[in-house]
């Protein structure tokens, strides 16, 4: 069988045990298998323990659930509720501050974990209510809220960009330094977008009254407990940036200051713990069998020269280099609708950043513009991490429906600030090349 | 059918109980991470241990781990096709998932027992300087894959049971 049509064939496969529902991470390790059977024979089978043993003996990918464990005690340690407090003092007076505030708390707990779900669950429990009460419009607020979590990934430590380096072998500290750039475009595009909309509607977010401030004390006090929240970004991204810790060890230091917060915070107690430690072997379970599974997917695929086949595909049909990197954002983008961002990079990354590469384009680049296409794919519609999360937190009289309505203008933004760091690759590599170089 | 029920019951407790130890590990996993750091940078006398225990925790947490989210029936999937369905077709479609899943999770219990038992016999080590057995983690992979495999089976008899009844088994 050519590597063409088993090609064709395996993705045939997979698209119908995902139209079963079967779970992802057997289900690929199952369809490689059984082409491998057919194929090589038995002796293919060998691939999954040295696979197995390899994703669950990598040490940058202990960063997984240590940030997530920091995440869950975020969650819980009321220092969300301190961030937002702090923000509405200082941006709520301003129509769409509140929207703002949402963006910008996000993208701080970005800094402090690597996943999507503590932003937007923070914000999701904390801050949907009092904009709802307050009248802001429903598919702002909404999209606010997914968009500023979903920036969790963008913005340095990135789980997804620990598993891009973990594959591809590229330096996590430049992939981080990376991130920076476009990351602060986006924040910038969502804000700017918010204070158009408030300002050309001021219904959509009316400001606070003077009353609603509180007063100058409490400002002070809401304030100073909103900038601890900034020693936990110096526990992490510092003891990176500081060369005290590699990324995966700060995730540990941040998830123990992340504990002492809530014991200062009064909200540390033995089921916090118990419910954040369920919680974290749950997703890290989930992620590691899907890291074995799509891994032995792809280990066999490249066995039987699925490299070599984009390659010689890239070469033949003569397409110029940029349409190429085009046509893989396409793919990934419509993956993004079916799978995970995390499926989609542990798949995508070993299989199209060596033609990248081979193409002359650097690797963090593309790493980065991968990572700038799961910001749309968690939020896109079947299949979307970040609508999951905010359906699982919002008021239940906030339907499904009304979290697909509200993505439109944020897809939009972050559509073309992927299409700005393809055309201009210099706002990525920038960062990392004047900090490393 | 009692017989059945009882093994389905008996298949979930261990499951959840699995569960439960595999998290006691995430913060003893966390404070080990933490204390390395601490030992290198405050009393400057890094540890030979810490690393390896870490890589073995997170194993243990991961591989373990599978079996309580099968039990959750946590396991990402794409049900853009499967959450509309009425309940008695999901039944249907995931025994045939279960026969999917099955297979995969057979081979790796037959090809990690037998790396398992090659690496046992031969004394296998980890490559760092405190050079810690690997024999047991190698064992890790097919045990939890054939907790997991208990738990689908238990998963499949109740799929079985309401599809072709329409009735919950338990």
């Amino acid at each position: 069988m050519g590597i063409g049509l088993l090609t064709i064939l395996m993705v045939l496969c997979v698209l119908l045990v995902f139209a079963l529902g079967t779970p992802v991470a057997l289900g690929l390790g199952s369809i490689a298998m059984g082409f491998a059977a057919m194929t090589w024979g038995p002796q293919a089978f060998k691939l999954i323990p040295t696979t197995a043993l390899n994703a669950s003996s990598n040490f940058l990918l202990l960063a997984i659930p240590l940030f997530i464990f920091m995440g869950q005690i975020l969650v819980r340690s009321g220092l969300g509720e301190k961030m937002f407090h702090a923000v509405h003092v200082a941006a709520g007076r301003i129509n769409g501050g509140l929207a703002m505030g949402v963006i910008i708390v996000c993208s701080l707990i970005g800094a402090m974990v690597g996943i999507i779900g503590a932003g937007i669950m923070t914000a999701g429990t904390v801050a949907l209510k009092p904009m709802l009460d307050k009248g802001y419009d429903r598919q702002l607020a909404l999209g606010a809220i997914m968009s500023g979590g979903a920036l969790g990934i963008l913005i340095p430590p990135s789980i997804p960009m620990i598993v891009f380096s973990a594959v591809t072998q590229s330096s996590i500290g430049r992939m981080f330094a990376a991130g920076l750039v476009p990351a602060a475009l986006l924040i910038t595009c969502f804000i700017t977008y918010i204070a158009i909309r408030c300002w050309h509607r001021p219904e959509m977010g009316p400001a606070l009254t003077i009353k609603e401030m509180g007063t100058r004390r409490d400002k002070v006090l809401a304030l100073r407990d909103g900038g601890v929240s900034l020693t936990l970004i110096v526990a992490v991204l510092g003891t990176i940036l500081l060369g005290i810790a590699t990324p995966t060890e700060s995730a540990a230091i941040g998830a123990v200051c992340a504990i002492l917060l809530a014991i200062f915070y009064r909200k540390f107690s033995f089921s916090v713990l118990k419910v954040a430690s369920v919680n974290t072997m749950s997703l890290t379970a989930i992620a590691l069998w899907i890291i074995i599974g799509a891994t032995v997917f792809t280990n066999f695929h490249m066995l039987m020269g699925a490299g070599k086949l984009l390659t010689s595909f890239s070469q033949e049909t003569g397409l110029p280099p940029w349409l190429i990197i085009v046509l893989m954002q396409l793919s990934m983008l419509l993956m993004g609708c079916l799978v995970d961002e995390l499926i989609i990079v542990i798949i995508c990354a070993p299989l199209y950043t060596p033609i990248a590469v081979s193409l002359g384009y650097d690797p963090i680049w593309f790493g980065i513009i991968m990572i700038l296409n799961m910001q749309i794919a968690v939020m896109t519609p079947p299949y979307g991490f970040a609508l999951f999360y905010l359906k699982s937190v919002a008021p239940p009289d906030v339907s499904m429906l009304d979290i697909y309505k509200s993505i439109g203008p944020f897809l939009a933004i972050k559509f073309c600030v992927l299409t700005t760091c393809i055309i201009f690759p210099q706002l990525v590599t920038w960062l990392p090349d004047l900090l490393f170089d | 059918m009692n017989w059945v029920r009882m093994f389905v019951r008996s298949v979930d407790r261990l499951s959840d109980l699995l569960g439960w130890a595999a998290s006691a590990l995430v913060p003893i996993m966390v404070l080990v991470v933490a204390y390395e750091v601490c030992a290198r940078y405050f009393f400057i006398s890094p540890t030979i241990w810490a690393f390896d225990t870490s890589v073995f925790l997170f194993g243990y947490i991961g591989l373990l781990g599978g079996t309580f989210v099968m039990r959750r029936r946590d396991h990402i999937n794409v049900d853009v096709f499967y959450a509309p369905r009425s309940p008695r077709t999901r039944a249907w479609m995931d025994i045939v998932s279960g026969l999917i899943i099955g297979f995969f999770l057979i081979l790796v219990i037959i090809y990690g027992w037998q790396a398992a038992i090659t690496g046992i016999e031969r004394g296998v080590t980890r490559s760092s300087e405190w050079a810690p057995p690997l024999g047991h983690y190698l064992m890790l992979i097919p045990v939890s894959a054939a907790l997991m495999l208990l738990q689908a089976t238990a998963n499949w008899i109740r799929d079985l049971y309401l599809a072709v009844t329409g009735q919950d088994l338990i």
